[in-house]
């Protein structure tokens, strides 16, 4: 064969692309959080209008069923917990001026965890472990009447459909890259967005509470005993780290209740209630353990 | 931020992986190239056409079908670059590199293959292409690539 033919070597033009590949993922990093968060922020927008316009016995269709099905307290003690927890709240729900289609309903649970949670259908669960925790009876109202503004401002409603709104978003961005990498930090940008919003509704359910106890209780102290058995539970709590918490940190929520109670003219200190009944039985304060 | 990575610890998994990907992908990557980069100067006397047949020759030759082929996988980092490259569009460059070192290697081991025995050019030379994906979703993506033609080999004297 001729000696003129050659294979002349090929240019590198593919290894010496332009751009480092770190600037890539930083650039496509940013566009995808962007997008993340303007999905977030107008679904989230939408839902909130919409949840409360939605009939309150649609979420009692939904959610009843699943209380039903709840062992009713088994114990008579127990039974007159609930009964008692069902009497404070009917004295706050009297001065909340609540919808006329909407219903409450305070559930004891026999749990030892200091928490308390409202969920669709005006249902409102107590654990034990936080009545035993509770000072007096203004305080464990102001847990109540925290649950039931929830309830009013249609809070669960809201989360559920923010819930479901953001699980469908997810699976259509995870099933356009086909990967389960990238949905997982285009979902952490969401979830921070819905903790801001989380945020948000528990100052809203705040206000709302704190107005009812002026109302029932003369004054806001139940409030701020309340925020402080959360800032003895939790001596831990992060500072400076506000962004990643779903509620409001316990310093800033006294703080608020003293700029409301200055602002509104409530007083923020007055006679408490002790816990009575069958509710006194179980309070023996003790020492937090954890 | 430390707390957040102590809450996520999945997320801490993520990046641990997505640096092994990035480093160990790229170290990987520039050896190969520079391993590339030399073998093609050794064999750079074994020509490569794409035409079906040689120029005619005085000298009667023989003829041979050589094959190359190798398995190339991504890295995780590659795998999440593509991920986020698939929402916007544009150049994929971290598999236009994969893709590139594939050919490159299998043209090698043709070559190899040629002048183990004892051919000089390799006419008619053609590329396959195979995606070899293990599982379906978030699988690790790696490519199959087959160079082959028909060498000339030039009887002994």
């Amino acid at each position: 064969m001729s000696r003129s033919y050659e294979n002349p070597p090929q240019p590198e033009q593919v290894e010496t692309g332009d751009g480092h590949p770190l600037l890539e993922v930083a650039i496509l990093l940013s566009g995808v959080v962007a997008i993340g968060a303007v999905f977030v922020a107008v679904i989230a927008f939408s839902v909130t209008w919409v949840a409360p316009k939605v009939p309150f016995r649609f979420e009692r269709q939904l959610a009843d069923p699943f209380f039903e099905e709840r062992k009713p307290p088994s114990d008579k003690d127990a039974f007159a917990r609930e009964r008692e927890l069902r009497a404070i709240a009917d004295r706050l729900v009297a001065a909340m001026d609540l919808p006329r289609d909407m219903s409450v309903t305070v559930h004891y649970d026999q749990g030892p965890v200091l928490n308390a949670f409202a969920s669709l259908g005006g249902h409102i669960v107590i654990y034990r472990g936080l009545i035993e925790r509770m000072p007096n009876e203004d305080a464990l109202a102001a847990v109540i009447a925290h649950e039931i503004a929830h309830v009013q401002h249609r809070h669960p409603a809201a989360s559920l459909g923010r819930g479901v709104a953001m699980a469908l978003v997810l699976s259509v961005i995870g099933m356009s890259t086909g990967s389960g990498i990238a949905d997982r930090v285009v979902g952490a940008a969401p979830n921070r967005a819905l903790l801001k919003f989380s945020r948000d509704q528990e100052e809203e359910a705040d206000a709302g509470a704190m107005r009812a106890i002026a109302r029932v209780y003369g004054h806001v102290g139940g409030m701020q005993d309340l925020f402080r058995v959360f800032q003895d539970a939790r001596p831990d709590a992060p500072r400076g780290a506000q962004f990643l918490l779903t509620h409001p940190v316990t310093a800033e929520r006294l703080q608020a209740v003293a700029s409301s109670a200055a602002r509104e003219g409530w007083a923020t200190d007055g006679e408490r209630r002790p816990l009575e009944g069958p509710l006194k039985k179980m309070n023996h304060t003790r020492e937090p353990t954890c | 931020m430390s707390a957040f990575l102590l809450q996520h610890p999945d997320f801490v998994v993520f990046l641990v992986l997505l640096a092994v990907g990035y480093f160990a992908g790229r170290a990987a990557e520039s050896a190969h190239y520079r391993s590339i980069r030399r073998r093609e100067r050794q064999l750079a006397g074994i020509l490569m056409f794409a035409t079906k047949f040689p120029p005619a020759v005085q000298v009667r030759q023989t003829t041979t079908l050589v094959s190359g082929s190798v398995v190339i996988s991504s890295d995780y980092f590659k795998l999440f670059v593509a991920s986020l490259r698939k929402l916007f569009g544009g150049r994929f460059r971290v598999y236009e590199t994969l893709l590139d070192r594939a050919r490159r290697e299998a043209v090698l081991r043709m070559k190899r293959e040629a002048l183990r025995l004892g051919g000089h050019a390799v006419f008619n030379v053609k590329f396959e292409t195979f995606n070899v994906t293990m599982g379906a979703r978030g699988g690790i993506a790696a490519v199959e690539v087959l160079a082959y033609g028909t060498a000339l080999i030039e009887p002994k004297k």
